[in-house]
């Protein structure tokens, strides 16, 4: 018993106790878990049937969904890099400035994208718009926390190189950081593009456009052949976007 | 000695990093003219380091002055230090060059505080500064190197790039914080060869971190020895003995 200490044994109990409250939370039930005959049934039949005659049509709206998945998030991009550097703590100007920031970010990160969603589709109307200002907002302030902590965490050398050569302090940091981080910050972008890929399917459902809304629509309809459809679809998509973020990253590094 | 010699000046210069702690460094006063060559010795942690970073403000002082090119660091604004900043070169131990970059791309930035940010950041240089750039890279013999990634490079290779970039500064004072303290001896021997023709050719005004006495006593007009913060000598090579020694390293 060498490796355990006493305080794990009672972060243990903490754990279980959590555990088995959040069973009987969720209404856990192994029977449940193990008896999935209705969902193989499920699968077999519509998943089998693939109504082809629809794709012209989902892959239309499929560019929809990608658009505003790329657009959100690149956006939020653009956003997020200046951003972080304010909101680290290595970089930013002032403890006032960083933590207010910082602050700023953990608020706007904190309310969910479909609530931005719900927010603007009853503010500005049903459609795509509504959905790619939901995942800006929400990806600037998640991009702009997790580059801020790649900042902080980066290399001191280069940027102590560039205050020795008397570099402006922006053009200095920027020159410094940004180079060590970028192979991060692409991992970072291709994650929250394939996140967002799936948010704006969800977003579509509640009135974003796109392949969400075939996809609601098509439930609540009991076309469920073409729902299997739209899920085929979706799964190629993100199968493509998280390639293409690998083969783009490794090509960086 | 004239103003115009004098090209550092400490005065009762004092270091302290901590509250409470003894300094870094101790009540220093020591005068640098025009064209020396200076080899700063002493064990880990005797202050070598803050020494040098005092000079070009990187380590601010708690007691004293220093003067560097006829300017008192203590009353200047930021943007006055970067600008004395840029008149002087410094390399690092771990070279600090910026990753991803090209060798060449590493020499330009030496240029970022001559010049205003927006050039720096969209990478507009004239055909006088590329000019510069490569002369100094064909002087370290890193020409045929231009385009390579930093990181592909050998740690000697690396510690010239860092020379390169200090020197396109066209510095009046270069200064080396154990510049060939991560480097096999046979490259240390020829990174000082580089510093030493540099200096000569320029007349150009050097200090260096060093550990090893015979590289010192080889290349330095002058040496100042450091012991827990305090200066325990000043002299030439020539003047250094066995006691003298002792007083540094005890």
């Amino acid at each position: 018993m060498v490796w355990i200490r006493k305080r794990f044994i009672v972060y243990a109990v903490l754990i279980a106790a959590a555990l088995v409250l959040s069973g009987i939370g969720s209404e856990f039930s192994l029977s449940g878990l193990l008896d999935q005959s209705n969902t193989i049934d499920f699968i077999r039949e519509n998943f089998a049937s693939l109504q082809w005659n629809l794709m012209p049509y989902l892959l239309e709206q499929s560019l929809i969904t990608l658009s505003v998945a790329f657009l959100g998030t690149f956006a939020a991009l653009l956003i997020a890099l200046p951003v972080s550097l304010l909101a680290a703590e290595n970089t930013s100007r002032s403890r006032a400035g960083f933590y207010g920031i910082r602050s700023f970010l953990s608020l706007v990160r904190s309310i969910p994208e479909i609530v931005f969603g719900l927010v603007f589709v009853a503010s500005l109307g049903l459609g795509p718009f509504a959905a790619l200002l939901a995942i800006f907002f929400h990806n600037v302030s998640v991009l702009g926390k997790l580059i801020a902590e790649l900042v902080e965490s980066s290399d001191k050398g280069p940027q102590e190189a560039m205050m020795s050569v008397g570099a402006g302090r922006r053009a200095g940091q920027i020159f410094s950081i940004l180079p060590q981080i970028w192979p991060n910050v692409l991992s970072h972008y291709f994650y929250r593009f394939e996140v967002a890929i799936r948010t704006s399917l969800v977003l579509g459902m509640i009135g974003g456009g796109g392949l969400g809304q075939s996809l609601i629509n098509y439930y609540n309809s009991f076309a469920y052949e073409s729902m299997a459809t739209a899920i085929v679809l979706i799964m190629v998509m993100v199968i493509i976007v998280d390639v293409t973020g690998g083969i783009v990253r490794k090509r960086v590094i | 000695m004239t103003e115009e010699q004098k090209v550092i000046q400490l005065a009762d210069a004092s270091v302290i990093y901590e509250e409470g702690a003894d300094p870094a460094l101790k009540n220093i006063n020591l005068t640098v003219k025009q064209g020396e060559f200076i080899c700063v010795l002493g064990r880990s942690g005797a202050g070598k380091s803050t020494f040098i970073r005092t000079i070009n403000a990187l380590q601010p002082l708690q007691e004293g002055s220093v003067q560097v090119l006829n300017k008192d660091l203590a009353g200047l604004s930021e943007k006055q230090i970067r600008s004395v900043r840029a008149d002087i070169g410094m390399i690092f131990q771990h070279f600090h060059l910026i990753p991803r970059l090209s060798v060449l791309q590493n020499v330009y930035t030496g240029r970022f505080g001559h010049r205003p940010s927006w050039k720096n950041l969209l990478g507009i240089f004239s055909d006088q500064e590329k000019e510069t750039a490569e002369h100094y890279l064909s002087e370290v013999g890193l020409l045929e190197y231009a385009g390579r990634r930093v990181e592909r490079l050998s740690g000697g290779q690396k510690q010239r790039v860092g020379i390169a970039r200090a020197m396109v500064q066209e510095p009046a004072v270069l200064l080396g914080d154990e510049p060939v303290a991560s480097l096999d001896p046979t490259t240390s021997d020829h990174i000082f060869q580089l510093l030493r023709r540099l200096h000569e050719d320029r007349d150009l005004t050097t200090i260096v971190n060093v550990h090893d006495v015979e590289l010192a006593s080889a290349y330095a007009d002058r040496i100042i020895g450091l012991y827990e913060g305090e200066l325990v000598f000043d002299g030439k090579p020539g003047d250094m003995n066995q006691r003298t020694l002792q007083s540094i390293y005890r």
